[in-house]
């Protein structure tokens, strides 16, 4: 386990964004991406992999925190924003299911800015 | 699809492992109890995050591994209402679908929460979405094995451990024992494919999408 230091740090940032991207960080510091550290039990093992297709990749406490700040103006709430980070939605439909009443609150070209958003900072 | 829970149990260390550093001792026992293990109305507990206090140990009459009261936090899995997710067809039936996610086996999209218009082909034991393009024209789309697909979790679902009682009481064909095929699940994620967007992940990328690698 990493020194109790970083963990009390990291632990209310975890709380606060508790993106599935960070739980990916935390498993394989724990050895569950490195076959040679290999501390990790076979659960957690699948939990990684399947957050490995599925999330953002390793991500830095910067990179999210920046994330939050572009998406500010557009009045997401906590659910949504993480859901964004989450999915990484590349299309309209996409931003559509993760929004809710997202014809009252976003028009196309806001749309738009999100997806390129989300492409910045979480893309390939 | 993930939170930190704070837990507090009484955890009891063999004799043997006293020679160890206290916090790994207390943390194995404490993985060995909780990793991957359903916590009822909680979800799935998925790592153990870090060990909050420990306070000191009680040694009882006649045992001699002690008992420490130690709170910990550990990471749990259970998607929150309307949380989009994606995984794996792992099973069709008449009943509806059956997705993975790996770590995690007991997601089913009843068939009253697929997109409407869905049919099940007895022959191919499948099911697919009559889906009439914007030329007329009728689609059979299907919904693949091994398939990742997209839903909306509407509810997270408990089952008590049942009690020595009730297995004694249940029949032959009673879902409290559960059969090879369909085992008792503690935990059962309910979804929605119904709402637009959702469903098979094919089925909704753009078409320059679909040569896209998929980023790691």
């Amino acid at each position: 386990m990493a020194g109790t230091g970083t963990i009390t740090s990291i632990s209310a940032f975890f709380d606060r964004h508790r993106t599935a991207c960070f739980l990916r960080q935390v498993l394989h510091e724990r050895g569950a991406g490195d076959a040679k550290v290999g501390k990790a039990r076979d659960s957690e093992i699948e939990v990684f992999k399947y957050l490995s297709t599925h999330s953002a990749g390793l991500r830095s406490r910067e990179q999210i925190q920046n994330i939050c700040e572009a998406l500010k103006p557009f009045d997401l709430t906590q659910p949504e924003i993480l859901q964004l980070v989450n999915l990484r939605p590349t299309n309209i439909v996409e931003i559509h299911l993760i929004v809710q009443e997202c014809e009252a609150r976003l028009d196309e070209a806001r749309i738009e800015e999100l997806l390129l958003i989300v492409k910045q900072h979480l893309g390939p | 699809m993930f939170f930190l829970s704070t837990l507090e149990e009484s955890i009891r260390l063999e004799p043997k492992d006293l020679d160890k550093p206290r916090a790994d001792a207390i943390s194995l026992v404490i993985e060995e109890l909780f990793v991957d293990k359903i916590v009822q109305d909680l979800g799935l507990v998925v790592t153990l995050y870090d060990i909050v206090s420990i306070a000191s140990g009680f040694v009882h009459h006649s045992d001699g591994g002690p008992r420490f009261q130690v709170v910990f936090r550990v990471v749990v899995f259970r998607p929150f209402a309307g949380e989009v997710i994606v995984g794996k067809i792992k099973r069709v039936s008449r009943a509806g679908l059956h997705v993975s996610l790996g770590f995690f086996d007991d997601v089913i999209i009843p068939e009253h929460y697929l997109q409407e218009e869905s049919m099940f082909d007895e022959a191919e034991q499948l099911w697919f979405w009559k889906y009439v393009g914007e030329d007329g024209q009728e689609n059979k789309l299907y919904m693949e094995l091994d398939e990742d697909i997209r839903f909306k979790s509407k509810a997270v679902r408990f089952q008590a451990i049942p009690t020595p009682e009730e297995l004694r009481k249940a029949r032959e064909k009673d879902p409290l024992i559960g059969t090879a095929e369909k085992p008792l699940a503690l935990m059962e994620v309910i979804g929605e494919v119904y709402s637009e967007g959702l469903g098979p992940v094919a089925w909704w990328m753009d078409d320059d999408e679909e040569n896209e690698q998929m980023p790691s």
